[in-house]
């Protein structure tokens, strides 16, 4: 509860005038922001020219790693002969149906399990590798 | 207090920053480095008469004289042995090993067997004939090509020595004895012409070493004519067959540069290939190691060029300069050229069995020893692929025998053993040619 004051101390106190800030405090205040900014802050010119420094660094090391991994490859696949062309080649595990003609009579064989079996997934050589009952089969071989 | 964390975090960043800039400049060097010595190794391969690619090694092949084409068809139609036929096929390929013979009731079993695959036979055998074989017709690096399924080649093998074997009982010998040859024919046409990976060569060693062992039994014991014998002979060069055989070892070393190549070069059919998950995962890995990739792909290449200089040699040469060179630091291949070497023994102490049948023919008795047959019937003493020293020749009982002593290198007395299960086997470990002596 607020206690209500003497009247009399009121009116003393109503003629003393507030003393003056000392001289330079204001100065020295507003002189001591930046180091106070300075120690509260999280980087520095030295954390902020790494950071920076090292982005630079990264990224030209990409860049140049990319470019000549590339012009590398190439050289590489243009050496040993290993080329997107040979990729895109079609893989026909089967013959063309026109051999069926060209072979004797005796082997004129069920074409459509001929044809079942072309569409049976490729076997690569991961496949092959794969393959549990072949090491059965191969016992030792 | 708070503040303090952040600026620990903030120089813990900038350390790692740093770190990872360093660490990736080296990396980049490297990756640089090791992509020209990779590429130096090569390009010198290359001025040496190396093939590095797939597409080089295979030749030419008309689609009408491609065996591969029958054999395709053969492996539509194959009929695989059932539960018990393949018991009583396995157990008839034993019998050829250790001379026991195949009990009725299985040699019914197989005869139903065969004649279910009747047409998968007459197709292979005009396959044998025809000039080259080439499965995958594609232009595709070697490790997504297609490759002829092996479970089916080492079926078809049993099934033609088995066929063979019955048609020379029930038929005549000479029918069987031709069955024998064009499955052999088949066999090392398959080794000869395709770009085959050495999982393939294996396969093919397993394969002739059936038909061999039939070709032995139905021989034995038969009188037959000097000029059929002299043809016979002529089946049974180990030279010629290791040569076909070392073109496995340099399809495989292609094999191993094109994949180690397209791992490099982060090819998503090789990542897909892997058979654990996470590719994108993968990528980064094998983007951050590439320089560890490179550097692994030369030296294994370097490794496998060494290798080519012993491909030819002996197995008891090979395996003295494999072990001096390379052993442990690339993939074993001492039980591959251990289980090659197998296959040369037999077809050497096959010629000089015949080559004993063409002495008997003209002297009316065995000979007393091998240096008998050099020079008049054959060119040279038929020399141990395990020693280096000339095969065994001798009189056992009622029997003549000439045999190598295989890899344990001890005379175990002709005895062999069809499962090959280590690199020295400890016992039974010969490989014999037998006839009775009459």
């Amino acid at each position: 509860m607020k206690e209500r004051m003497d009247p009399e101390i009121e009116r003393i106190l109503k003629t003393v005038a507030p003393a003056p800030a000392p001289i330079g405090l204001r100065e020295r205040i507003l002189k001591g922001i930046p180091t106070g900014r300075r120690t509260k802050s999280l980087t520095t010119p030295l954390i902020r020219f790494a950071l920076i420094g090292c982005s630079a660094f990264l990224a030209a090391d990409i860049v140049t790693d990319a470019l000549i991994g590339k012009i590398q490859k190439d050289r590489i696949q243009a050496l040993v002969g290993y080329t997107a062309q040979h990729r895109e080649s079609p893989a026909l595990p089967l013959p063309g149906e026109g051999l069926f003609d060209s072979w004797p009579e005796r082997l004129l064989i069920d074409r459509m399990s001929l044809l079942a079996y072309g569409k049976a997934p490729r076997r690569t050589w991961h496949d092959i590798r794969n393959m549990k009952a072949l090491w059965e089969e191969y016992d030792g071989n | 207090m708070g503040i303090n964390v952040h600026k620990v975090m903030v120089k813990v960043l900038v350390i790692l920053a740093i770190l990872t800039t360093a660490v990736l400049t080296v990396r980049a060097v490297l990756n640089y480095t090791m992509g020209r010595k990779l590429e130096a190794a090569l390009r010198k391969a290359k001025a040496d008469g190396f093939l590095l690619s797939g597409f080089d090694m295979t030749p030419a092949c008309a689609e009408t004289d491609n065996g591969a084409s029958l054999w395709k068809a053969a492996e539509a139609l194959i009929v695989l042995p059932k539960d018990k036929e393949r018991t009583a096929s396995v157990k008839a390929i034993e019998s050829l090993f250790d001379g026991s013979p195949v009990d009725p009731e299985s040699r019914k079993l197989l005869s139903d067997w065969v004649a279910k695959n009747r047409k998968v036979i007459e197709l292979i055998d005009e396959a044998s004939s025809m000039v080259c074989f080439r499965y995958d017709t594609s232009e595709r690096p070697l490790f997504a090509k297609a490759y002829p399924d092996p479970i089916k080649l080492l079926h078809a093998a049993r099934l033609l020595a088995i066929h063979a074997l019955l048609r020379a009982d029930e038929t005549t010998w000479q029918e069987g004895l031709a069955g024998c040859r064009q499955g052999m024919r088949f066999f090392k046409n398959l080794a000869d012409a395709d770009a085959s990976v050495l999982i393939m060569g294996l396969t093919a060693v397993a394969d002739l070493k059936m038909l061999v062992a039939g070709f032995n039994r139905i021989v034995q014991g038969r009188d037959m004519d000097t000029a059929d014998l002299v043809a016979l002979m002529k089946e049974f060069d180990a030279g010629a067959w290791r040569n076909k055989f070392a073109r496995f070892i340099r399809v495989e070393r292609v094999f191993g540069l094109e994949w180690g190549l397209a791992r490099i070069a982060g090819d998503p059919e090789v990542l897909e290939a892997r058979s654990f998950p996470g590719r994108a995962w993968e990528r980064g890995r094998d983007w951050l190691i590439r320089p560890l990739l490179k550097w692994e792909v030369r030296r294994n290449f370097k490794m496998s060029l060494e290798i080519d200089k012993l491909l030819l040699l002996p197995y008891y040469e090979q395996r003295e300069v494999y072990d001096r060179l390379v052993a442990h630091r690339i993939m074993d291949l001492r039980p591959v050229f251990m289980k090659e070497a197998t296959l040369e023994a037999m077809m050497l102490t096959t010629k000089a069995g015949l080559a004993c049948k063409i002495y008997r023919n003209m002297n009316g008795r065995y000979p007393d020893h091998l240096e008998a047959l050099v020079p008049s019937i054959v060119d040279e003493l038929p020399v141990d692929p395990f020693t280096g020293k000339p095969l065994v020749y001798r009189f056992a009982g009622d029997e003549v025998l000439v045999y190598s002593v295989g890899s344990n290198g001890r005379d175990d007395g002709g005895r062999e053993t069809y499962q090959i299960t280590q690199l020295v086997m400890e016992k039974d470990d010969d490989w014999a040619w037998r006839e009775k002596v009459r």
